[in-house]
C-alpha cells in the first residue's frame, strides 16, 4: 500500500473532504475522502497536515478516490511558528510540483523536513528541502562545483561559477544543503537564503506564498519584548 | 406541471440548503405546495424577518438581533473572553458549562492555503477588543486541528502584548470513548498535556 503525506485538506461537500497527498510513487495526488468529515467518521483525525498514512486510492482522472486510509504516524506536535514552517513546505510543493508526476527522492526529503520541524534545526531542514525541490523539478543544481573551497554563485542556466569571498556561497554551505544528515551554522543558513530565495521566486514565477504573508503577519504581532 | 418555472426554481433554491439533494428539495417544494401552505407561508415571513433582523455584532462577530446579548457589561466582568471558530460552537459551550464570560467568533481558522489570514478572522477587531482593558483571560475554544495550533499561537501573542493571560480548553479521549479506538493524534496530545490525577495542591 502507498504511503502518503497530507499536503492540503479542504471541506468538500457536506461530509467529504478535498485532500492534496504526497505519495511515494506518484509524487502529488488530489484525492476525495468521501465521508471523511461525518460525525462517524474514523478519518477524522487522520486527515491533517503533515500526517503519514497508508492509503488505497482509486480512479482514473485527475482527481482519485481515498478507498482507505490508515494513520502511519499521526501528525507531529508542532509550535506554531513550526506549523508555519510546515505549511510553507506544503505550499512549495503545491505550488511548484505538477500532479502525478514521481518524485521518490522528495517524498524521502519532505519525510526528513517534516521530522526535523519538530527539533533544533527546522531551518536548515527548510533551506535543505528548498534544495532538494529545485533539484528535483530540474533547475539546474545537479551537479556541485568541483573541489574542496571557495565561494559561488549560481547564475541561470545552471552553471557554478566562482564568487568572491562575502558575496557567493561557501563549497562546504552547498554540501550542506545537499546533505540532510548534516546542518547548517547560522552563516550557512544566511548564505543558503540568499542562493536559494531568487531562484525560488523564479521557479514560482511571481507567485506569492500566503504562508509567507502569514509569517510575515505573525512577526508583526510578536511582542515586542 | 413539471416544468413550472417556478417549482424549478423553488426546488433550486431549497437545494442551496446543507444537506439537501434534488430529491429532498422536491419533496420538500411539494409538500409546502400541496399539504403546508399556511406553513410555508411561515416559513418565508420568518425568513424575510431574520433576513432584515439577524446581523453580526461588531463586538463579538456573533449573529445577533439589534443589542447583542452577550456583550452586556454583566459578561465583561467575569474578565474572560471565549474565542470560538463558529457560530455553532458558541452554542455549544453556552449550553453545555457554566461559562457566562463574553465571545469572539472568528468565522473560521487560520489557513493559508485555503487563503484565510488574520484579515478574515477579525484579528483587528479582536486586537481593539483586547485592548478594552478589562479582559484578564483568554480561553481558547478551538476545534483541535493544525490550523488551530497556529490560530491559537497568533491569539496568545496579542493577548499577551494586551496583558491578558490565556487558557485552552483541555483535549483528550471523549467521555465514553476507549483508548484503543481513539485516532493516534488524539491519544497523542493527551499524553503530552497530562494531568495530575490527584489535586495534590492542598
Amino acid at each position: 500500500m502507498p504511503l502518503a503525506y497530507v499536503l492540503q485538506s479542504r471541506p468538500y461537500r457536506e461530509t467529504s473532504a478535498l485532500l492534496e497527498l504526497l505519495t511515494v510513487d506518484a509524487g502529488r495526488i488530489g484525492a476525495v475522502a468521501r465521508g471523511a468529515r461525518g460525525a462517524k467518521s474514523r478519518l477524522r483525525g487522520s486527515l491533517q497536515p503533515f500526517a503519514l498514512l497508508d492509503v488505497g486510492l482509486t480512479g482514473r482522472g485527475e482527481l482519485k478516490t481515498l478507498t482507505h486510509a490508515d494513520l502511519e504516524s499521526p501528525p507531529p506536535v508542532l509550535a506554531a511558528e513550526r506549523v508555519l514552517f510546515g505549511w510553507y513546505l506544503n505550499e512549495l510543493v503545491l505550488k511548484l510540483l505538477a500532479r502525478e508526476d514521481p518524485h521518490p527522492r522528495l517524498f524521502a526529503a519532505y519525510a526528513c523536513a517534516i521530522e526535523a520541524l519538530r527539533g533544533d534545526e527546522a531551518e536548515s531542514a527548510l533551506r535543505q528541502f528548498e534544495w532538494a525541490l529545485l533539484h528535483e523539478i530540474g533547475l539546474g543544481l545537479a551537479e556541485l562545483p568541483a573541489g574542496e573551497g571557495g565561494h559561488w554563485a549560481w547564475q541561470a542556466g545552471g552553471a557554478w561559477r566562482p564568487a568572491e569571498d562575502g558575496r557567493g556561497v561557501a563549497r562546504s554551505t552547498l554540501a550542506a544543503l545537499a546533505n540532510p544528515a548534516l546542518s547548517l551554522d547560522a552563516q550557512q543558513r544566511r548564505e543558503a537564503r540568499r542562493l536559494l530565495k531568487p531562484m525560488l521566486d523564479h521557479a514560482l514565477g511571481g507567485r506569492r506564498l500566503a504562508s509567507s504573508q502569514l509569517m510575515q503577519a505573525f512577526r508583526a504581532r510578536a511582542p515586542s519584548a | 406541471m413539471s416544468d413550472s418555472p417556478r417549482l424549478l426554481q423553488l426546488i433550486d433554491a431549497l437545494r442551496r440548503l446543507p444537506g439537501v439533494g434534488p430529491k429532498s428539495a422536491q419533496r420538500m417544494a411539494f409538500h409546502l405546495l400541496t399539504r403546508d401552505r399556511s406553513g410555508a407561508e411561515a416559513l418565508v415571513s420568518s425568513l424575510d424577518g431574520a433576513l432584515s433582523g439577524i446581523g453580526r455584532c461588531a463586538s463579538s462577530r456573533m449573529l445577533c438581533e439589534g443589542q447583542c446579548g452577550l456583550c452586556h457589561e454583566r459578561r465583561a466582568a467575569t474578565g474572560q473572553l471565549c474565542i470560538v471558530e463558529q457560530p455553532s460552537d458558541l452554542m455549544a459551550v453556552e449550553r453545555s458549562t457554566d461559562f457566562r464570560g463574553r465571545y469572539f467568533v472568528l468565522m473560521g481558522r487560520l489557513s493559508p492555503l485555503d487563503g484565510i489570514g488574520p484579515d478574515e478572522l477579525g484579528f483587528d477587531r479582536l486586537e481593539a477588543l483586547l485592548r478594552e482593558g478589562w479582559v484578564r483571560e483568554v480561553i481558547l475554544a478551538l476545534n483541535p486541528s493544525v490550523e488551530a495550533e497556529a490560530t491559537a499561537h497568533l491569539i496568545e501573542q496579542m493577548a499577551k502584548t494586551a496583558g491578558a493571560a490565556v487558557t485552552r480548553i483541555a483535549q483528550g479521549v471523549p467521555m465514553g470513548g476507549e483508548i484503543e479506538y481513539v485516532d493516534g493524534g488524539t491519544l497523542a496530545h493527551a499524553f503530552l498535556r497530562r494531568q495530575r490525577a490527584v489535586d495534590d495542591g492542598l
